[in-house]
């Protein structure tokens, strides 16, 4: 009957056993081939991303950089006041800002009025921030510094630009009233170890507080 | 070992080592497969990897309700094996089993005739009918298993399986007048 024949060639069918080889290396060889696949993929995927992270980095510096020429009021200055911000984060130096500022408002002195009041403004924010970040890092020193460079270079500005003099008067009482701010409060830190002396020496930590809290009251 | 539907669950996630209980629960099916249908060894052996493989790349797509995984896995061997035949014509399944005639396996079917005429009337069957017996006789899978993998109703199936049997119960004889 072909039942029973068939039956004898299963008997013989299920004999046949794998060789040696893949008996002993069949799963190993395909675990190889299984990781490669994922690292292949991973390495498709690594490089797509590289390639969009460029392109991203590319396009954010084109942009940064055609920003660096805009002026206040323009589509792209704050791109560029955020890229000054990031400078002056990285480089822990809290004037960049100022610097940066107070060159816009002596560029645009001989511009338009309100690109000039624009600049002003900025200006006076940047004061305002930059003071704070240098008292916070203990630059105020430096800080105190670079606004009579700049209260220097806005009184030339008033000379060559006499039609913007008044904005530029605004400019230099904004910087005199920072720069007061700063040394009014190194004096007051000076004060406090004067009036104690011993308990300045003997608790540099207190001291260092009482001049913590002066800040902040301060800034308050 | 633990269940195979966990295994296939754990494999589906990527887990590689459940993936290798998987393989070790079924390569020597699957070789064997692969032997039966191609005649050579190392040829049978790359299929078999090939279809692990192929059963790992897509995986994800692998539902446990569609069908059990050994109909997964025979169904690619099986493409695989037909692919092959296309891509090498001039080395047909019959040429193997010919081939085949020489190695151990043959020898000991050549000691015994009636499985010597069995194996080559299978051999002149059509592909599909080839498969329906080796999946349905030799490995003992369910109607619904072998009709998921040669791609046909079960209802034509066991049809089809009666008409198989006639045939080769005709094709013997022929060879033996």
């Amino acid at each position: 009957m072909i039942e029973e024949k068939l039956e004898s060639l299963r008997k013989e069918y299920l004999k046949i056993g794998p060789p040696i080889y893949l008996e002993h290396h069949g799963w190993q060889d395909l675990y190889t081939k299984l990781e490669s696949r994922q690292d292949l993929g991973l390495n498709l995927l690594f490089g797509k991303g590289l390639a969009f992270g460029s392109l991203l980095l590319l396009l954010f510096g084109g942009v940064v950089g055609v920003a660096q020429a805009a002026k206040p009021g323009n589509a792209l200055y704050q791109v560029k006041l955020a890229a000054d911000e990031v400078a002056a984060t990285v480089l822990q130096k809290p004037e960049i800002k100022v610097k940066r500022r107070a060159q816009e408002v002596i560029n645009v002195s001989s511009d338009s009025k309100e690109q000039l009041d624009e600049a002003t403004r900025e200006y006076q924010k940047s004061l305002e921030d930059s003071r704070q970040d240098a008292q916070r890092s203990g630059r105020g020193q430096d800080f105190a510094n670079t606004l009579d460079e700049q209260e220097k270079k806005f009184r030339k500005a008033q000379e060559d630009n006499p039609q913007s003099a008044d904005k530029l008067e605004e400019a230099i009482k904004q910087t005199e009233q920072a720069r007061g701010e700063v040394q009014g409060e190194s004096d007051e830190h000076k004060e406090v170890d004067e009036d104690h002396p011993i308990e300045s020496q003997n608790n540099p930590n207190q001291d260092h507080n009482q001049g913590k809290n002066s800040s902040s009251n301060h800034d308050d | 070992m633990d269940d195979l539907s966990k295994l296939i669950d754990r494999a589906q996630e990527g887990d590689h080592d459940a993936y290798g209980q998987i393989y070790t629960l079924f390569y020597k099916r699957i070789f064997r497969f692969c032997k039966f249908n191609t005649g050579n060894n190392n040829v049978a052996q790359d299929i078999c990897q090939e279809t692990f493989l192929k059963a790992w790349k897509s995986l994800p797509n692998f539902s446990q309700k569609g069908g059990s995984f050994q109909a997964y896995l025979f169904k690619i061997a099986r493409n695989l094996i037909i692919d092959l035949s296309r891509k090498k014509k001039e080395v047909s399944i019959e040429n193997y089993e010919q081939a085949d005639r020489t190695q151990d396996l043959d020898e000991k079917l050549q000691k015994q005739e009636d499985i010597t005429n069995v194996r080559s009337a299978i051999a002149k069957l059509d592909e599909v009918d080839r498969q329906i017996v080796i999946l349905r006789y030799f490995e003992e899978m369910s109607s619904f298993e072998v009709a998921k993998i040669v791609g046909i109703r079960e209802g034509n199936l066991r049809v089809k399986s009666h008409r198989i049997l006639k045939k080769l119960k005709e094709i013997i004889q022929n060879q033996n007048d």
